[in-house]
Parts: structure tokens; sequence; C-alpha cells
């Protein structure tokens, strides 16, 4: 019941309302009906009953007096205009009847005249003296019609009637205006919400026509309605926002609804993967799901094959409590550049670890070297010139240089070899260079050179910038066994920041390129990634150490250059060595023209932790004609030199020794004599040496291993002209 | 068993009226005293009448006959409009000063001496026969269906300064019709 009543509109439910208390209304008119009868109708009967009895006694007192029944009956039928008077009958004094009144044959009145007033049913029995000046002149005895309550109703019929109009009036009028002020401005919201929400026209307002519950709502409603809209607007902001910065990540989002049993649809997500790596991917994110947790996997994305794309799923179960549904939600990232950058990486990682083993095992055996190759000077130099054992000795050195260009080479991938950088003319360089490159790769090679028109230079040593570009000539020739075209290009680069981040290792600025292209056999991704690997190579056993790249590497990126490959299988391949640019600076004069191997009589301090090194070097000295001073460490150095009698004219010092570097040394020892000259001799230069600056254009380095030869002339040189401390 | 008792009843008081006709005098007499009486309660006399509110009403009876015994009988301790009611018995019709009500019956010889002398007093006359209103009374009774009724000339009692109650004048019967004097 109340749950329909709940149901009804509200303007049924004032009908019901008023129905129910018209109802209600005539119930209560009815008791009070009653209850007046009751109270006040009986007193009434009694009052009108009295009063006629009143009246016909005043009106019978004589009649009775002189006897005149006539006059009594006349008397009496004056009552006939009173129809509740049932009866009237007049006695004399003695009790017996004079006049009698009974139009519808009343019954007769109680025969013991007692005077008073009794209520029988149906009617109401009066009996009472009629006296003159206190002397008893006869008897009235009156009935008095009372009907009972149920007829009488229909007097009151009337009253009912009005009540009833009045509260139906009062009733449709209230329905009128209830219609005017309360449903319709309902019925308006109503409308005005169904609007927003099919249009989503939240600047809609419904205009509050009252100030009462109505006009409150109303206004309640539209503050909703505004901020409901402005909600709508900063959800759309956030929405952008949100989008704008998925945008600017790359980053692309995604819902999944899942359902409560039964497999999640994973199709869209897997339409994304490539189908290699499709089974894979819905194993994990099944798995995911099965766990209720996160994921994030890599895959192959679907697309054009030829051009390998990554993607990542990132994604999380959520699982909706108040519905008990769950949803995946993730994002989707094209992580290929990433995947690129981490395995270029990688390869730098492992490329900079071999260069240290290497460089390790280099340094060693530069020693090595260098003993064997002084000791074989000293025995050639002692054996007659004509013996057979001669040319055995020759073939000895001859693979002792091989070794030791080996350990040259090893060094440079390791970027640990002895440097002297100078200002470098490019195009200079590979004008002076072409005839050699033509008779390097042969007459089926046809050379073009493309140089760019500029008057920048870059820094490089120039020893190590042509073995590059002779080690990058024979690749290319060794790509082209049946002949093609070789191009030698040098071009400005500007390298962007933005091009740079492609790029591991590189920075942003201003590059001069040194390119070496082919249109040769060319090379798969799988053979470019590994290339400048040391000891890695494409050529038969015994045709290429696999070093040739790696050294171009290390020199390049000891000048703080890059060196790029560009190949395609079938195509030919396109080297690129970018070398930072430097201002327009005169390139350091040619290297002047040594004399001969010359002899010396000058004092030299030997310093040398090897003891091999120091003793080989040091007869060479000696032979040379130089007082040589030994020192095992530098502490030993200045003893020694504290020590010495005589003058020491030069410092010739290994650069790396336990105890203490070569550079203090020879900064102590510049102090204390002041213009002495000082030669470095090492099997590598330390990164943190020449981070420290001990390398520079105006200090002397003699390479391990050196041959007698040019430990003269580099000393010679030295000593002739000495270096200006810079 | 209530009709019975009223019956018993009944019976008992005509009993007691037969037993009280035989000592008392003729009904006519009885009932033509206590209309002498009830007359006086439906008339006003002038204030000057009385001497004061207390005053009796002074009921005259002209000769005897036995009603003058029967009048006083009736009259014993009742009163007129609260006055007391006295009897008197004058003997000449100069002595009818003091008579509110005279009754002169159709028997004496003199009637017309009596009414000449109170022609100048305030008296309700009262005789018997309708020719005594021809003769200038007042009330005359008369017989009509075996019943004492009575006539009124009510011109006449104005004349003598009386006012006649229009409930006594209403129980007159009509002149003019038949009736024998009583």
């Amino acid at each position: 019941m109340n749950r329909w009543i709940r149901r009804q509109p509200i303007r049924r439910k004032v009908t019901l309302l008023i129905g129910a208390a018209s109802v209600l209304a005539l119930l209560l008119t009815g008791i009070a009906v009653a209850l007046y009868d009751h109270t006040a109708y009986r007193p009434r009967a009694l009052r009108d009953a009295k009063t006629q009895a009143e009246l016909i006694m005043v009106n019978s007192v004589a009649a009775l007096q002189f006897h005149d029944q006539d006059a009594m009956r006349e008397n009496l039928a004056t009552l006939r205009s009173r129809p509740e008077i049932l009866s009237a009958t007049l006695f004399d004094a003695n009790g017996s009847v004079q006049a009698r009144y009974a139009p519808r044959g009343a019954p007769a009145p109680p025969s013991p005249l007692v005077p008073g007033a009794s209520f029988l049913p149906g009617r109401l029995v009066l009996i009472d003296r009629i006296s003159v000046d206190s002397e008893l002149v006869g008897w009235l005895s009156l009935q008095y019609a009372v009907p009972p309550l149920w007829r009488r109703l229909p007097q009151y019929g009337i009253m009912v009637a009005v009540v009833l109009l009045a509260l139906s009036s009062a009733g449709f009028l209230l329905l009128g205006m209830l219609g005017r002020s309360v449903t319709a401005p309902l019925l308006r919201l109503a409308g005005a919400a169904r609007e927003i929400t099919q249009t989503g026209n939240y600047r809609l307002q419904v205009p509050p026509r009252s100030g009462d519950e109505i006009g409150q709502l109303t206004e309640a409603f539209n503050r909703m309605v505004t901020t409901v809209a402005e909600q709508q607007v900063a959800l759309r902001q956030n929405e952008a926002r949100l989008r704008l910065a998925l945008d600017v990540a790359r980053l692309d989002a995604w819902v999944l609804d899942l359902p409560q049993d039964g497999p999640p649809p994973l199709e869209p997500l897997l339409a994304r993967v490539s189908p290699a790596d499709r089974a894979a991917v819905a194993a994990q994110i099944g798995a995911a799901i099965d766990e209720r947790s996160g994921f994030k996997l890599e895959f192959r994305a679907a697309g054009d094959p030829s051009e390998e794309r990554w993607t990542a799923f990132r994604g999380q179960v959520y699982r909706d409590e108040a519905t008990g549904t769950s949803r995946l939600i993730g994002v989707a990232q094209d992580v290929t550049d990433q995947r690129r950058t981490e395995q270029q990486l990688i390869q730098s990682q492992r490329m900079e670890a071999i260069g240290n083993l290497a460089g390790g095992i280099a340094h060693d055996f530069n020693n090595l070297l260098t003993a064997i190759i002084g000791y074989l000077s000293f025995v050639q130099r002692r054996l007659p010139p004509d013996t057979p054992v001669r040319e055995d000795l020759t073939e000895v050195e001859r693979a002792a240089r091989r070794a030791a260009a080996l350990t040259s080479q090893l060094l440079s991938y390791a970027r640990r070899q002895m440097v002297v950088p100078a200002s470098v003319d490019l195009n200079a360089t590979v004008s002076g260079l072409t005839p050699m490159v033509r008779r390097l790769v042969g007459e089926d090679v046809e050379v073009v050179t493309e140089l760019a028109e500029t008057d920048g230079s870059v820094r490089v040593d120039p020893g190590q910038l042509e073995q590059v570009l002779l080690n990058l000539v024979a690749n290319a020739r060794d790509a082209m066994p049946s002949g093609g075209a070789l191009r030698l290009r040098t071009r400005h680069v500007a390298l962007t920041s933005a091009a740079a981040r492609g790029i591991p290792e590189a920075r942003p600025g201003q590059y001069l390129a040194l390119e070496v292209e082919d249109s040769g056999v060319g090379m798969s991704p799988e053979i470019q990634a590994r290339i400048f690997e040391p000891f890695f190579t494409t050529k038969p056993p015994g045709a290429g150490t696999g070093l040739g790249l790696a050294m171009c590497y290390g020199i390049v990126r000891q000048a703080d250059g890059l060196i790029l490959v560009e190949s395609e299988p079938g195509r030919g391949t396109r080297f690129s060595v970018l070398l930072p640019r430097e201002g327009a600076e005169s390139s350091e004069s040619a290297p002047a023209v040594l004399p001969a191997a010359i002899p010396g009589r000058e004092t030299v301090l030997l310093v040398e932790d090897d003891p091999t090194v120091r003793s080989v070097t040091s007869r060479i000295l000696r032979e040379l004609g130089y007082t040589v001073l030994e020192a095992g460490s530098t502490a030993e150095a200045r003893s020694v030199a504290a020590a010495a009698a005589a003058r020491i004219d030069i410092l010739l010092t290994d650069v790396v020794m336990p105890g203490g570097s070569g550079r203090e040394l020879a900064d102590a020892m510049t102090q204390t004599h002041p213009g002495l000259p000082v030669v470095f001799m090492s099997g590598y230069t330390a990164d943190v040496i020449l981070r420290q600056g001990i390398v520079h254009d105006k200090v002397t380095l003699l390479s391990k291993p050196f041959s007698a030869d040019a430990l003269a002339d580099t000393l010679r040189k030295a000593l002739d002209h000495p270096a200006r401390p810079g | 068993m209530i009709r019975g008792v009223g019956l018993l009843l009944a019976l008992a008081l005509m009993a007691a009226q037969a037993a009280a006709q035989d000592t008392l005098p003729a009904p006519d007499q009885a009932v033509k005293a206590a209309y002498l009486l009830s007359f006086t309660r439906y008339v006003e006399w002038p204030a000057a009448a009385f001497s004061d509110s207390a005053a009796p009403v002074n009921i005259c009876v002209v000769g005897d006959e036995g009603l003058p015994d029967v009048v006083r009988q009736t009259i014993d301790g009742r009163r007129s409009r609260g006055r007391p009611v006295r009897l008197v018995r004058p003997d000449a019709p100069a002595h009818v000063g003091d008579c509110h009500l005279v009754f002169l019956p159709a028997r004496i010889q003199s009637i017309d001496r009596w009414l000449a002398a109170l022609r100048t007093i305030s008296a309700l006359t009262v005789g018997e026969g309708a020719e005594f209103l021809q003769r200038g009374g007042m009330i005359a009774f008369i017989i009509r269906e075996q019943t004492i009724r009575f006539l009124i000339d009510d011109q006449a009692a104005r004349a003598a300064g009386l006012r006649i109650s229009s409930r006594l004048l209403a129980l007159a019967a009509r002149p003019g019709s038949a009736g024998a004097p009583p």
C-alpha cells in the first residue's frame, strides 16, 4: 500500500489526501451532529414543550374555571401548526379529562398525574398543574415527539451537503493551485533535467518563480547544474591535458573490460602484437589477469616486417568493488628508440670492456717487444755483415715489428695510443692521400672525391687520421671484389641536440665529416652491430686481423669524434667519420726532417720500472755515447739526481709507474732543473694522465716499442729544440 | 393495572361528590358561586376601587335563598388576583358603595333600582337571563345545552370603567342565540 502510494504522482496523492480529509471531516461532522443532538436537541425539545404547555395553560385556565370544554378544544386545536406535539390533554382539578388533542392517535397519557417531564421512547411526556391564585384548577398532559436520531438525520443532510460541497470546492481549488505552484514547476525541472541529460547543455538554467521549497529546489538544481558544468569543463581540461601528456610521452592508453568469467577479450590488444610474439603476450597478460597483478612486457609490434618496431605494454588489473567488475587498464608505448639506445649502450660498454682488456695486454706486450727489438738491434750490430744468421734475424725483427703494429692497433682501439693531436685540414688530408687510395683499390674501382667548401679544421693525430682513412678504404676495396665506385667525401655536419640523442656517445655541435662510401656487398644489421669489436671479421682466416675498424673506432673516439655506418646488403656501405670542427687555425707545421740517428754526449736520467726495458734502453743510449743515470722509480730518480755529480741534461721517463707517475717526477725535476727537457716513453697513455693535460703539443712522447733509431732521434730533437713548458 | 387503579380512583371521587351533594347546595348555585369568584379574576377595576393593594374584593350578593351561604363557602380562604375575597350582603341599593361585583338574582323585583344605584360606581353587575343585559347589566348567566354559560356586555362594563379580560370575553356565549334564564 505504502509502495503504491509512493509511486503515485503528487497530484493523485493530494487528491487522495483531500479525499481522506473530507471523509474524516464528514465523520467528525457526524460525531458533532450526534453530540449536538444529545446535548442541545433534547433540552431544546423540553424547552419548546414547556413553552407550548405554558401557552396552552395560559389560554386554557379561564376555560377550565368556567368548564368550557369547547373553548378548551378550540384552544388545543391551535396545536395543529405544531406537528411535533403528539397529544395534549386538559384535565380538571379532579383529574377528569376536559379536552383532548391527539391528531394521530397518540398513546394515552399516563394516568397518575404527576407533574414533571420524562423522555420515553420517541416522545417527551410533560405533565403540569394549572392553577390560579394558588388554587389548582386543572392539569395539562403534553406529549412531544422526540424522534430517534436516525429519523432526524435528513435534517442534517443539508449541513453535510454544505460541508461536502465546501470541502470539494476547497479540494479542487487546492488541486488547481497545486498544479500551478507545485506540479508544473516540478515538471519544468524534470523536463530541464531530461534536456540536459540528452543534449549536454549544461548552461541551461530554470528560472525560479517562487521563494518556496520548489523555488529552493530550482535554485539548488541550477547550482547543481552549474557545478556539474564547471566540473565537466575541468574534466575536459584534465582529459585534454592527459591526452596531451600521453601524446608527448608517446603513450597510448587503453581499457579492457573483463568479463566475470570466460576468457578475457584480448583481441584488440593482440592486434598490435606481431604474430610471432602474440602467443607469448597473450599468455603473460592472461597470467596477470589471473593473479590480478600488474604487468610490463615488450614485444615486436605488428606491421611492416621490414621495419622492426617494438612496443611495450604496461598494465594493471583494477577491480571495482562496487560493481564487482574488473578492468584491465594500461598504456602502450613505442619503445623502439629506447631499445635501440639500450642496445647501443650495451654495445659501447662491451667495447669499453674489450678495450680495457686489450689495452692491458698490449701494454705488457709493448714492454716485451721493446726488449726484443732492442736486443735484436744489438745482435745485428755485432754480427758480421755477411753471416747467414742475419737473414733469420731480419725475419725475427719483421715479426716483432708486426707484433708491435698489432699492439699499436689494439691500443688505438683501446684509446690508449699515445697521440699527438694537431689541427688537420680534412680536405688536404684526403687530397694528399688520394693517389695512394687509387693504388690501394686497384683499377676496377673508380675513386671519386667530393670535398666540401670549408675552411674549418679538426683536431686529431694526423698519422692516426691517415690510418683511419686507409683502413676504411681497404675495407671498401674488400667489399667490391668485382669493382665499383668509391666515394671520398668531406662535408660539414651540424649535430643538433635532437640528432645527438639518437647516436650513443654523441655530443651536439659542429662537425666535419669524412665519408667513405662504396657500392659493394653491404652488411646486414647484425654484422653492422658488431663491426667495431676487436677481432670481429667477416674475412676469411688470415685475411684480416679484425682490428682495423676497432682501431678506427678507438682513434675517432679518442679525438671526441663519431664513426657511423650505414649499409644495406647488396647496395653498399657508407662509413662517416665525424670529428669536432675546430675554429680556423693554422695547422701545425710539418714535423721537421730529423737528421740521421745521431750520437750524443749528454747525461740522461732514465726512469723506468720495467728492468728489461730499462736495461735495453740504457744500453742503446750508452752505445750512442750518452751518459746514463738509471732509476727504477721516481723516488730513486730523485735521489739519483740529487747525488749526481754531473749535470743532468735530459729526463727520459716512463709515464705509469708504481709509487709515482712520470708526470709528477717531470714537474719536480723541472722545478730544480729549469729548462730540463723531458721525454715520456709509454706503452699507452692512461686516460687519467691525458685528462690531467700532460699530453700537449709541447711534450715529447716516445711510443713503446721503439727502435734504437727512434730513441736516438727523439732524444736529439728534444735536446736540440727544448720543449717550452706549457 | 394502572388503568384499574385509575378506575378505582374515579369511582371513589364520584362517590365523594354524591355524598357532598346531600348536604351541599344545588349544583347550579355552587357553579354560579364559583363563577362569581372566577369573574373577579378576569376583570380590572379602576385603581380607585381599592383603598390599597391588600384591600379585599367585595362580592355582593343581593337577596338570599341560600346562595349567599354557597358563595361564602365557595370563596372561603380563596383569593382573586392576590387579594382576599369577601362576601357582602347589601340590603338596599344605597349600600352598594363597597361592592366590586354585585350579583342580582332574577327573582328580586327591583333589579332596575339596583342597577340604577350601581351606575355611579365601578362595580361589575352579574344577573340571570339575557334580558338582564338589556336592562343595563354587564354579565348574564344563561343555560345552554344544559350547562351554565354567560353573556357579557363589554360596552356596559367599559362605561363603568371596568376592563374585562379578553380571555373571559372569549368564553362568553354569543348574544342573540337562544337561551332561557336559569
